[in-house]
């Protein structure tokens, strides 16, 4: 309850200050649907030349990479800046002491500290299109179908999250990663194919070691395929093991602070 | 009971480096900011720490705050291991860091201690009681709506004091509070800092270059240098320790009043139109006579030596 009014406070004065730099706003959200156009039109180019990509047609691909879309987008409304600042400032700035001194959870205070208000209006442009895109799949979506989906994304959303702390936590050894920041964002294209078009080295470790292919391949199969208890139950059972990772490498980071000169 | 305590604490930073002699081995070099540190520090005291840049001040004060770890010895803060940083523990203590900014940079000021409100899980008599009682006492009636990036040094001084004594904390670490500040301000700053210990019986533990601080605020000052205790007592009775002189001072606008400062007999020098004689204590009524004697009463003042010059001196041996 307590997080929940401290993320009120500063999504509220996120909307103010974004509210006030309407400019900025529109040129990031322009730039965003943009860069959906864009790769859209890629896949286009590439289905002219073939039917199908591991056996999943054009509007499941797009499905795919709106899913991968929609996950950033919401990771990215309340903690990606936050993180990302933590991988760029806080440590290397010293910033970082201020949040130590507080009585609430480090990781929780530094990913709601900057959020970007903005990707709200992205998200429901790339929301609108995920339900259109999934509805000229030509595939019958089950009502089973559909609740086990968004019960596994909302799973995908948490795991992606870990998965990008898991990233950001090498900070409190090296101080400043301009480039481990981005690493999520490189990961994040793996999870916009199929994965029968990896080789099974490459589908063991995404879906294991680093599992990035479960973020939003499980969820879409459950969805244009069959309702399986063993996909669900490994998108919890990995989610819940993500999360004890990441925790954990982030108090041992603490440890290993060793702030910034005054 | 000490409300801080200490025994041998040390904290070593290793820095890594490449050198291209060695390619395939990181070269690592270790510096010791904080070496066996003992202290121990009552309720309601409030302690000036001083010493150099570098010395270790601010890397101790981080160690009884939980901020970083030591590389070896023990803490008790409250009661609590300060860097195990158990919740009750941090909900009695509050930072104020001169050189940064906690509160949040985009945000007014008076969201900055809602959110703190929440952080700290303060009842809403206390929050609405400690937020008036701080803004009147720094007069920030019109400054609470501003953001914070809208705010001069000053003014975010004022608001980053207002938010650390929100909570009431029984131990507050001011790291530098008027670094960088004007003398009115700084003033106002430690007028504020007295009150609080005063009134609320706060433990305060302050580190400062500035001796006004120092001077202003506290009976009890432990001095470090190159991260080792050197002295830990009466802020006077340092002084009287390392410089039991008074300073005369004469004010010299003429050759001939050049020429009579130059007869007194005793060691003396002459800086731009100013003689100064650094006399013992039983050697001052001789020599005042003296120099009442030749000059006129408004060129001479007899004073302590001033303190700066005697940590200054105290840093140099």
């Amino acid at each position: 309850m307590r997080y929940w009014k401290i993320l009120k406070i500063i999504i509220r004065n996120a909307y103010i200050r974004d509210r006030k730099i309407p400019g900025v706003v529109t040129s990031k959200v322009f730039t965003s649907l943009l860069e959906v156009i864009i790769t859209i039109t890629m896949f286009s180019a590439i289905f002219s030349n073939i039917e199908s990509l591991a056996g999943w047609n054009y509007y499941q691909v797009i499905f795919l990479y709106l899913m991968m879309k929609n996950i950033a987008l919401i990771n990215g409304i309340i903690a990606r800046g936050g993180l990302t600042a933590m991988a760029k400032e806080y440590v290397r700035m010293g910033d970082y002491d201020f949040y130590l001194v507080k009585p609430v959870n480090t990781l929780a205070l530094v990913s709601m500290s900057k959020p970007r208000f903005f990707n709200i209006i992205i998200l429901f442009f790339t929301v609108a299109l995920s339900i259109w895109v999934a509805m000229k799949t030509g595939i019958d979506l089950g009502i089973a179908n559909i609740l086990s989906f968004i019960f596994m994304a909302i799973f995908s959303v948490i795991l992606y999250y870990f998965l990008f702390v898991i990233t950001i936590v090498p900070v409190f050894w090296l101080v400043r990663l301009f480039s481990l920041s981005d690493l999520m964002n490189r990961a994040s294209q793996i999870m916009r194919y199929p994965a029968g078009i990896y080789s099974m080295f490459a589908k063991v470790i995404f879906f294991t070691a680093f599992p990035v292919l479960a973020v939003t391949y499980l969820p879409s199969w459950t969805l244009f395929y069959s309702v399986k208890a063993e996909y669900i139950v490994y998108m919890v059972v990995i989610t819940f093991f993500f999360g004890w990772i990441a925790t954990r490498l982030w108090r041992l980071g603490e440890k290993n602070y060793g702030s910034a000169s005054s | 009971m000490p409300i801080i305590k200490t025994k041998k604490i040390n904290k070593d930073f290793i820095k890594s480096e490449y050198n291209i002699r060695q390619p395939f081995k990181l070269v690592k070099t270790a510096k010791s900011a904080v070496k066996d540190m003992d202290i121990s520090i009552e309720a309601g005291e409030l302690v000036g720490f001083l010493g150099p840049n570098g010395a270790g001040k601010t890397t101790f004060l981080k160690i009884i705050s939980g901020i970083i770890h030591p590389t070896s010895g023990e803490a008790e803060v409250l009661g609590y291991v300060p860097w195990e940083r158990n919740y009750k523990f941090l909900k009695q203590i509050s930072l104020v860091m001169g050189q940064k900014n906690q509160l949040w940079w985009d945000l007014p000021a008076i969201d900055s201690f809602k959110l703190l409100k929440e952080v700290y899980d303060i009842p809403d008599k206390t929050y609405k009681r400690n937020l008036e009682l701080m803004m009147s006492t720094l007069n920030m009636h019109n400054l609470v709506r501003n953001r914070l990036r809208n705010m001069s040094l000053g003014e975010r001084m004022k608001c980053e004091l207002t938010a650390c004594f929100l909570h009431d904390p029984k131990v507050i670490f001011l790291d530098e509070p008027t670094i960088g500040l004007d003398v009115t301000t700084a003033q106002s700053i430690r007028k504020f800092i007295q009150t609080i210990n005063r009134e609320k019986k706060s433990t305060i533990v302050l580190t400062s270059h500035y001796m006004g601080d120092i001077e202003a605020l506290c009976k009890r000052v432990i001095m470090i240098n190159d991260g080792e205790k050197i002295y830990d007592g009466d802020f006077s009775a340092l002084i009287k320790k390392y410089a039991p002189e008074r300073v005369i001072k004469v004010s010299l606008s003429s050759p001939e009043e050049r020429k009579l400062f130059a007869d007194i007999k005793y060691k003396k020098e002459i800086i731009e139109d100013r003689g100064i004689i650094r006399a013992k204590k039983e050697d001052v009524g001789g020599l005042a006579e003296q120099v009442f004697d030749k000059f006129d009463p408004d060129k001479i003042s007899i004073s302590e030596p001033d303190a700066e010059e005697v940590i200054a001196k105290i840093y140099s041996q």
